[in-house]
């Protein structure tokens, strides 16, 4: 079923450009013999070197080793054994993943230099599912940021309007699917990492339920919080990245022994009937947010109108605990951040740095390796950590409030639906200056993080960059995202339901003007 | 407003083994003052009957078919090779 | 001798390392040869993006010796990350058991006497520092810490020793450590002495992990004719342990500890017949 009065984009396997294929499609014509994984690498590689120089989104090109595993793709197809559901489609991964052989450094200077010597859970599943990862991607320092601006490297660039911030702390990830160097990407999602970035760079960004995807192989930011997830350019590839990831995982004690579903088949549901039945709740707490930018509501209005004619029921609902949720996540973020970088200790491996004894090159290795936002954290963390502040322990009850919160709106409805972010994206530099102020950005999205809850952002409409402080700005078209959260588990109802939303508008097929280059 | 010394930013600095120089103990001041106040608006939540939440039994909860998370049986895996170790 | 004089006040703390093949949240071997760093792996060292996976064995090992001393099991018990910074600790913590231990309660029994036990906790062995660098063949070592009740020893060198030597018969009947490798079994004393008959209590001040009876015997004696002197003198004992001011945090990694009742029958039904 589509919705009345709305087109219906059914998406062709158009042979030109290559570039804007999806991952599925890519795959399709990969298994089939129609393009070779040489070509298609060699094309990304090709868009990489031609784009990238903008964007900065690209921490590392690993063009032997791409070119490799993708002549690896095409002899195995040549002598007829059966390809995985990824094969021969160039992807990249975030500089949080641990890499066989690719410096992995988390955007910090304390790990400049490490290459592992083994591929960590994510690396070695897209291999096994035949994508050629092409390289590695840029983020904020160890995922602390919302701009991709903490790092000691180059800036990521929006591809829709370049003085602007991809969103972060995958906004590497985010900036190059969305400039069509790649078919998809991964990232990591601890308090919106995934999903602000998608929203900012107008493409789909998909964070699981906590346990769903092993972290083993994704260096530590917030543990009980962490998960792994796509960057795609639809949905129909965020379920088929989502299923070559997902499922128990003994070097996690924290993961899921559950049965996968066929997440392709929720898409395809979606898609063709609709979503008569379904109940999707909008918290009211959300829309009465101050600050809530009026073309983003538009957007969300819009794409609400667009789930109910799919057939989908409106319910209000409510989040009493709503407010918490940011400084619970800074609570708990830095706490555990501190205590996962404690390792980083100068000794054994990344920046090393001799002094007379250990405590001395301890802390001299960390203050020149960690960048700004990593010691203001980490401050924080150690105050939040002091059992006399009681900051960690309240936060871990608060946390629990707000997970009954949207266990109680799940009782009434099937979804939670709001903007992903309250404004377009913003400019480079603009925020830089008062991270508190751009840590209540994360509103909207840090909730599903905290109940472990798996959410999507999907793109849904583009607004007019905001004018900071009335300064006389140009105010390039931005994306805007739409957010879904679902129930534990039920990442299949979130793909279904943005399957639904994705097959009634045209949001995710505008190209930006980086990738038209 | 939270009150935070400049003794209280170096005493974290040194528990958490970094250098700060005068400059950045005083952004660090400002930072934490901004931010503990945030979290303080914590503490108007009443939590009196409220369990910390584990992410752990989240996770358990959620096995299918239910049981509890399992432990690691013995036999020795791979060790990384003596190439692999730092110097 | 001062004993007539001071009362003497000892608090017992042991460390026995369980015999496992592999570490207690890692599958890696521990180095059975005293080869340093014969074998280690990325967990052991705290490479970037490892995560424990608790060894069941461990567990089997430190439920089966804390039923021989009769302790009682707890349903949960939950796994704390002990900070701090120190070469031996390679993830800048301990990763061991706080304020929910394993087991709680048990004896140790010596000629009518009995030593209570407060915990009985899971944790980590760290590396050990020889000759500037760090050993870690032995890093991550299922180690369980039975901390003991303080107690007045009257013949306390003789008696902490030979509650010592009770655990290691304990030890080798339930077979859960090598009691012949060095240092399979270690403790510390938390030594306090005051003048008999005077109201207070003395500096808690410890020898720390001796491996064998006459070791401790060598260290209480020394520590207490150490306190008894300054008490003579009319000086003051300062405090001596090495409690450091930690920072502690939940350990995120690793799920509750969950041991049901039929895992317990099991384990007692594995002991030799004197000590179920």
């Amino acid at each position: 079923m589509r919705a009345a009065g709305s087109p219906a984009i059914m998406i062709e396997v158009d042979p030109t450009p290559q570039s804007a294929w999806t991952a599925w499609q890519t795959a399709d014509a990969v298994r089939r013999g129609e393009v070779s994984a040489l070509a298609m690498t060699q094309a990304a590689l090709a868009r990489i070197a031609a784009v990238d120089p903008h964007l900065h989104a690209w921490t590392l090109v690993d063009e032997p080793g791409a070119l490799a595993a993708a002549r690896e793709i095409d002899a195995a197809r040549a002598r007829g054994a059966s390809l995985g559901p990824l094969a021969g489609v160039p992807t990249g991964l975030k500089d949080n993943f641990v890499t066989a052989g690719l410096e992995t450094n988390c955007g910090s200077r304390i790990l400049q230099g490490w290459v592992p010597q083994e591929d960590g859970f994510h690396a070695a599943r897209l291999r096994a599912a035949g994508a050629v990862i092409l390289g590695k991607l840029a983020l904020d320092e160890f995922g602390m940021g919302s701009s991709n601006e903490n790092t000691p490297f180059a800036a990521v660039r929006n591809p829709w309007a370049l003085d602007f911030v991809p969103g972060g702390s995958s906004g590497g990830s985010a900036a190059a699917v969305a400039s069509h160097t790649i078919c998809f990407s991964l990232g990591s999602d601890s308090g919106g990492s995934i999903r602000q970035p998608a929203s900012l760079c107008g493409i789909v960004g998909l964070k699981p339920t906590y346990g769903r995807v092993s972290r083993s192989g994704l260096i530590a930011f917030v543990s009980t919080l962490d998960q792994a997830g796509p960057f795609t350019r639809d949905v129909r590839d965020a379920a088929l990245v989502l299923g070559c990831l997902a499922g128990h995982d003994p070097l996690d004690m924290n993961t899921i022994r559950a049965p996968v579903p066929d997440y392709l088949a929720a898409v395809a549901r979606g898609q063709a009937d609709g979503l008569a039945g379904l109940r999707i709740g909008v918290h009211h707490e959300a829309l009465a947010l101050p600050g809530l930018d009026p073309a983003v509501r538009a957007c969300f209005e819009a794409a609400l109108a667009v789930l109910i004619a799919a057939g989908a029921e409106l319910l209000d609902v409510s989040l009493p605990h709503f407010r918490h949720a940011v400084p619970t996540y800074y609570a708990l973020a830095s706490a555990l951040a501190t205590s996962n970088l404690a390792r980083f200790d100068g000794t054994r491996y990344g920046l090393q740095v001799t002094g007379e004894d250990f405590a001395r090159s301890c802390t001299a290795a960390r203050s020149q390796g960690f960048g700004e936002e990593v010691k203001r954290r980490l401050l924080l963390g150690t105050h939040v950590m002091q059992a006399r502040s009681g900051h960690y322990e309240r936060a871990t009850r608060v946390q629990t409030l707000i997970a009954r919160d949207y266990a109680a709106a799940f009782e009434r409805c099937d979804l939670l639906a709001s903007p992903t972010t309250r404004l377009p994206g913003f400019r480079l530099g603009e925020r830089v200056h008062d991270p508190v102020a751009m840590y209540l950005s994360d509103i909207f999205v840090v909730g599903a993080n905290l109940a472990g809850l798996p959410a999507i952002s999907v793109p849904a409409g583009f607004a007019p960059a905001t004018d900071p402080d009335g300064a006389d700005m140009a105010r390039p078209r931005l994306p805007v995202g739409l957010h879904l959260v679902a129930p534990l588990l039920a990442e299949a109802t979130l793909l279904r339901v943005a399957a639904a939303h994705e097959a009634c508008t045209a949001w995710h097929l505008e190209v930006p003007p980086e990738a038209a280059r | 407003m939270a009150v935070i010394t400049d003794e209280d930013i170096e005493a974290l600095a040194r528990l958490c083994r970094v250098d700060l120089d005068a400059e950045g103990i005083a952004r660090g001041r400002s930072y934490l003052e901004a931010i503990v106040d945030l979290l303080e608006t914590l503490q108007a939540v009443d939590i009196s009957k409220v369990h910390p939440f584990v992410a752990a039994d989240l996770v358990a909860a959620l096995h299918d078919p239910p049981g509890p998370t399992a432990l690691r049986e013995e036999p020795p895996g791979p060790c990384v090779p003596p190439a692999a170790r730092p110097s | 001798m001062n004993m007539r004089e001071h009362t003497v006040t000892i608090g017992l703390e042991f460390r026995c390392r369980l015999a496992t093949r592999t570490r207690l949240f890692s599958p890696c071997a521990m180095a059975m040869s005293a080869a340093p760093d014969s074998q280690v792996d990325a967990y052991t060292l705290a490479l970037p993006g490892t995560l424990p996976a608790l060894n069941r064995q461990a567990v089997e090992l430190a439920i089966r010796l804390a039923l021989a001393l009769g302790a009682a099991i707890a349903p949960v018990s939950r796994w704390v990350r002990r900070h701090a910074f120190d070469p031996s600790l390679p993830k800048g913590y301990q990763t061991t058991q706080g304020e929910a231990p394993l087991a709680r309660g048990g004896t140790i029994e010596v000629a009518g006497r009995a030593l209570r036990l407060t915990s009985i906790r899971l944790a980590e062995h760290a590396g050990e520092l020889r000759n500037g660098s760090v050993d870690f063949s032995r890093a991550g070592a299922p180690l369980l810490e039975l901390a003991g009740e303080s107690m007045i020893m009257r013949a306390a060198p003789e008696e902490a020793s030979a509650y010592l030597r009770a655990l290691q018969a304990i030890v080798r009947a339930t077979g859960v450590a090598d009691s012949d490798m060095p240092g399979a079994l270690r403790c510390d004393a938390h030594v306090s002495l005051w003048p008999k008959g005077q109201e207070g209590s003395g500096a808690r001040c410890t020898v720390a992990d001796l491996g064998s009876g006459p070791a401790l015997e060598r260290a209480i004696a020394a520590e207490i004719q150490r306190q008894a002197a300054l008490l003579d003198q009319g000086l003051v004992v300062a405090s001596m342990t090495p409690e450091a001011n930690h920072l502690y945090l939940p350990e995120p990694d690793l799920p509750p500890l969950r041991i049901d009742a039929a895992w317990i029958e099991r384990a007692r039904a594995g002991l030799p017949d004197p000590l179920r």
